[in-house]
């Protein structure tokens, strides 16, 4: 069975969905993925901007304004499911690698 | 030498390659300027730089933020946009391999192919019907008569050849850039 878009979300996906906690606008988004990640993940603007329509197309994130031609987005309650789902897998990869007691 | 003209030969097939190749030219004093027909044009250039392809269409705010990013446009080739940015350690305009090969396909989807095939294939009747009026087999005196179609055949034969050589490419890309 081919895999479903947005099935997993890659760390990009991940950080936009999460700062969308508050209204922002892309080159916000941007930013703050690379300051909350301290420069680790950095989101470029050709990823950001494929990604917000198709998030919106999910229904995800919400476009809530537009202000001097810059769209503001916001998480949905959709969007805030989706990231709880992602954090039950990442929980579960966690249990699983300490099950396994790997000195990492 | 103000400018220096190198023919692309594949060098547009594989985007990684093309950004090395450009990237190495600038670190020998060459930017780009356009690229014609497969040609890459260049100018002289006295800093390296780093370039990013951008296969977007995006609306003004995208293109105001890759401007704010520092990053400089440079042409437009095959619906491709060429970027150059004087810090080497700029971040890339895409950072999602996923989203990335997604893109790439897209633009070299299987419909956008198939609708080539569908152009080629309008010009060959369009071809032949200018062929059934031309002078082949006629007084030498009628030539004046046929000039028109004579002309747009050999325009027609022009179009139909770019048109079969960028579907073979775009395939050719298309392919090599599937993981």
């Amino acid at each position: 069975m081919a895999r479903r878009e947005f099935e997993t979300l890659t760390p990009q996906m991940f950080y936009i969905l999460l700062v969308l906690n508050v209204p922002r606008h892309g080159y916000e988004i941007m930013n703050e993925v690379s300051h909350i990640t301290e420069g680790e993940v950095n989101i470029g603007a050709g990823t950001l901007y494929t990604l917000l329509p198709r998030f919106q197309t999910e229904g995800y994130i919400d476009l809530i304004s537009i202000e001097d031609q810059k769209k503001i987005y916001q998480l949905t309650p959709l969007g805030k499911k989706k990231l709880q789902k992602e954090k039950v897998r990442i929980e579960k990869q966690l249990t699983l690698l300490e099950a396994i007691d790997y000195e990492v | 030498m103000k400018y220096k003209y190198i023919y692309a030969k594949d060098k547009l097939l594989i985007e990684d390659d093309c950004i090395v190749f450009l990237e190495k030219m600038s670190k020998q004093g060459w930017k780009l300027k356009r690229i014609f027909l497969s040609v890459f044009i260049f100018e002289r250039c006295n800093e390296p730089l780093k370039y990013q392809l951008d296969y977007n269409d995006y609306d003004q705010e995208y293109i105001d933020i890759i401007e704010e990013l520092g990053y400089e446009y440079i042409c437009l080739y095959n619906n491709i946009k060429f970027y150059c940015h004087k810090d080497l350690n700029a971040i890339d305009l895409q950072t999602d391999p996923t989203i990335h090969e997604l893109l790439i396909l897209k633009k070299y989807s299987f419909s956008s192919i198939m609708g080539n095939f569908g152009m080629l294939l309008i010009f060959l009747i369009f071809l032949q019907t200018v062929l059934d009026y031309s002078p082949f087999g006629k007084q030498p005196a009628d030539f004046y008569l046929y000039f028109n179609n004579e002309v747009l055949a050999i325009c027609l034969y022009f179009l139909i050849a770019l048109l079969f050589l960028q579907t073979i490419k775009n395939i050719d890309i298309r392919y090599k850039n599937q993981t």
